[in-house]
């Protein structure tokens, strides 16, 4: 049991966690503060994974020099998503972002270009510069997490992680206290009396559509470093679909709510996984088998995932901590 | 080609006439058994042989012993090659076979024999192929499309973006798998027997589809709309109960897709040039037959009228004493049942499985936008543009046919920019 429990905190401590915190930061940018519908923030962190891995395995680049190639293409990859659907209707933005997604996702799957993204494989071995930066105090230890051994890699990358967190968290909350913000939450409220004082929506929408991809470029990046792997995989459809579910349960357009609802998230994720799998492994208290066996309680997590996502949109919109009159939802 | 040849052969004769003496000659013999007949000999093969830098050394044609005996200038070994192009109609080399390494061992020169097969059919230039691939496009667009009208009715009625129609897609298809299953047990693989069977477990397996896609709008959706929630919220519950079914289905249906039991594989009949089965022919002619229902249900009926009326204007259409929620659960039912045939059909194309829908689902997304959110025959046009764009895509682009779909989905956003409203869509401000 204090084995579950250690490994659901590591979870909601972990690499997976940070890089979808990241990613909803980014998307509670675009969804709770501006109203945007993306439905494509799994290709912003694609876009900032491969934006890592690539230069670094193709021309040797050191990955500290790949900071700014993330921050540069998931800027473009907003403009290019921005410039056809700002001006339509949301639902547009939600089919357009969740269609680029897609392309980007079959893009690097494929074997044509195996040499440049490794296919669906994906690239390994370029976080060799993260492994080499280890600081001394680190270096060569386990850290300790109750019954959970932390490697000295996972540590650094997770202290790099949560240092982004936190700079970003920062970062957007000074932000949406600024005049700009409330722009931004303006345009959520209502569009057409945000035109009506003369502000432009479209610029607003497309800087709040960068800003968000950007970070989320980085949650990719996260990703991918803890990982050690940039592969498609990791970057499905449901990566976004996930990153919808933390931002409800932490609380949609506020600061603290990708990060409460990343925690939460994968700490639920971990525990009951590892419960499942304790009671589906033929020793101890066992589920029926027909409910369950050791081949598909894996697939179990995302009923769960599912079933508290539809629960929370209907029942607490708020999201857990949240409160009921700042609700940040269907404002369009 | 093979007067030059000859011309060639004449040289090489002439020119070994004079040779020095340690100059060697390699036979070579091509010859071809029919099956249970006489061997007999190839005449006018075009033969090259080359060194092993790659440097041609000899050229020469078969006599009508089907020999050429060609000199080389030394011992040692060497490459002989025939060209398939100048082998007779109807023979053939096989793959890999056209070349050899020949040991040339001095004083007594070297050996190639080629026997022959039967040709393997050419394959078909890329032109002859395109009235397939627009057949195929079209029957594509119309499985496409008979999914996608009921995600354009509920759409246009509602105003939802319903991600959870995948599903509905993926029980019509599992479910009928799994009563196919149940059937085949008594017997009767293909034939009209396994007709029969795969049409009724149809039957069940659209029930299935109708069902979920009613028992949703009952349990879920007037609900929500009852106490008012917005559409955006309902978009994301959508997803999580399209989550949280497609994954109930991979525990219970598991992830290795699989073909409905009276699935057998099928000679062409042949059309001109296209060839099709019989398998392929009756699911498009159901496709069609289920579209032409619609269209006539939506032109026609009252039913139709109200359903249309609804999608223009809900509170105006309430107000004329439409009975609004009775229509959109009219449409959730419709939805659900076009999309269950629609999934029986793909799973006839392809192969069962617990993704199929969410795989389709994008498609259909794109089918519905580029012909105009909310109209229901823009749906049709929609779905039959991305058809033809897939196939058409795989048909130009034949080594990158993994990216098809990015194809259908990039032509969607370029769509998008030039005419928002897509290609039937009223024009008016969208944004």
């Amino acid at each position: 049991m204090s084995q579950t429990i250690s490994n659901g905190l590591f979870g909601a401590i972990g690499v997976t966690a940070i890089a979808y915190c990241l990613a909803a930061i980014g998307l509670n940018v675009h969804f709770g503060y501006t109203g945007l519908l993306n439905f494509g923030q799994a290709g912003f962190a694609l876009v900032g994974g491969y934006a890592v891995a690539m230069p670094v395995m193709n021309w040797q680049w050191s990955i500290w020099a790949t900071i700014p190639v993330v921050i540069i293409a998931s800027s473009i990859f907003a403009l290019l998503l921005g410039i056809p659907t700002l001006r339509l209707r949301s639902d547009y933005l939600a089919i357009v972002t969740i269609a680029a997604a897609e392309i980007l996702r079959l893009l690097v799957s494929t074997p044509k270009l195996v040499h440049v993204t490794g296919a669906t494989d994906g690239i390994n071995s370029f976080t060799n510069d993260i492994q080499n930066t280890i600081p001394g105090f680190l270096k060569g230890k386990s850290v300790p997490l109750w019954e959970k051994q932390i490697s000295d890699y996972e540590m650094w990358v997770m202290i790099l992680g949560w240092f982004l967190v936190v700079l970003f968290s920062v970062g957007v909350w000074s932000l949406m206290r600024s005049p700009w913000g409330r722009v931004l939450r303006s345009i959520r409220e209502d569009e057409d009396a945000a035109r009506s004082l003369g502000k432009n929506v479209f610029a607003y929408k497309m800087t709040s559509l960068v800003l968000g991809g950007v970070i989320g470029g980085f949650g990719g990046a996260i990703l991918v470093i803890g990982q050690r792997n940039a592969s498609p995989g990791s970057f499905q459809t449901q990566f976004t679909f996930l990153t919808y579910a933390i931002i409800v349960l932490g609380g949609v357009g506020k600061v603290k709510g990708p990060i409460v609802g990343a925690m939460i998230f994968w700490f639920m994720i971990n525990v009951s996984d590892n419960l499942l799998a304790d009671w589906t492994d033929g020793s101890g208290f066992q589920l029926p088998t027909w409910v369950m066996d050791s081949s598909n309680f894996s697939f179990f997590r995302w009923i769960l995932v599912g079933t508290g996502l539809v629960l929370l949109v209907i029942f607490r919109p708020q999201g857990i901590f949240g409160d009921k009159r700042e609700q940040a939802f269907d404002v369009r | 080609m093979s007067r030059i040849g000859l011309a060639a052969f004449a040289f090489i004769a002439l020119f070994s006439g004079t040779a020095h003496a340690d100059e060697e000659t390699i036979q070579v013999r091509v010859q071809h058994t029919p099956e249970g007949g006489k061997k007999e000999q190839v005449e006018g093969v075009e033969i090259t042989i080359t060194d092993p830098s790659g440097s041609v050394v000899a050229e020469g044609v078969t006599d009508e012993k089907g020999v050429a005996r060609l000199a080389v200038p030394s011992d040692g070994s060497f490459t002989v090659t025939i060209d398939p192009a100048s082998l007779p109609e109807g023979l053939g080399v096989g793959e890999g076979q056209e070349s050899r390494t020949v040991t040339v061992t001095a004083g007594l020169g070297g050996n190639a024999n080629f026997n022959l097969g039967e040709a393997t059919p050419k394959a078909a230039s890329k032109l002859s192929l395109l009235p397939k691939t627009i057949f195929n496009g079209i029957r594509f667009g119309l499985v496409i499309a008979i999914m996608s009208v009921g995600l354009s009715l509920i759409y246009a009625t509602t105003g939802l973006s319903n991600f959870a129609h995948g599903e509905t897609v993926t029980i019509g298809a599992v479910m009928t798998g799994v009563a196919s299953g149940w059937f085949a047990l008594s017997g009767a693989k293909g034939g009209w027997g396994g007709f029969m069977q795969l049409s009724a477990a149809m039957i069940i397996g659209v029930g299935c589809a109708t069902a979920f896609s009613g028992a949703l709008e009952l349990a879920v959706w007037r609900p929500m709309r009852r106490r008012g929630i917005g559409l955006t919220s309902m978009m994301i519950v959508s997803i999580g109960i399209a989550m949280s079914v497609r994954f109930i289905i991979q525990m219970y249906y598991g992830s290795q897709p699989r073909s409905y039991a009276q699935f057998g594989s099928q000679q062409n009949i042949n059309f001109g040039p296209i060839g099709v089965t019989p398998r392929d022919l009756t699911t498009g002619i159901v496709a069609l037959l289920a579209l032409g229902a619609v269209g006539y249900l939506l032109i026609k009926t009252r039913t139709g009228k109200a359903i249309r009326a609804v999608s223009d204007n809900p509170d105006l259409a309430s107000t004329t004493g439409i009975n609004t929620e009775r229509v959109i659960l009219t449409v959730w039912l419709l939805g659900g049942a076009l999309a269950g045939l629609g999934g029986v059909i793909f799973g006839l194309d392809e192969q069962v499985s617990w993704n199929m829908g969410t795989k389709i689902l994008l498609l259909m997304f794109a089918a519905i936008t580029l012909g105009g959110l909310g109209r229901p025959f823009g749906a049709l046009v929609g779905s039959l543009a991305v058809g033809l764009f897939v196939q058409l895509w795989a048909w130009l682009f034949s080594s990158y046919t993994d990216l098809k779909t990015m194809g259908a989905l990039l032509a969607m956003i370029l769509v998008l920019l030039f005419r928002p409203q897509g290609i039937l869509g009223k024009k008016e401000r969208v944004g």
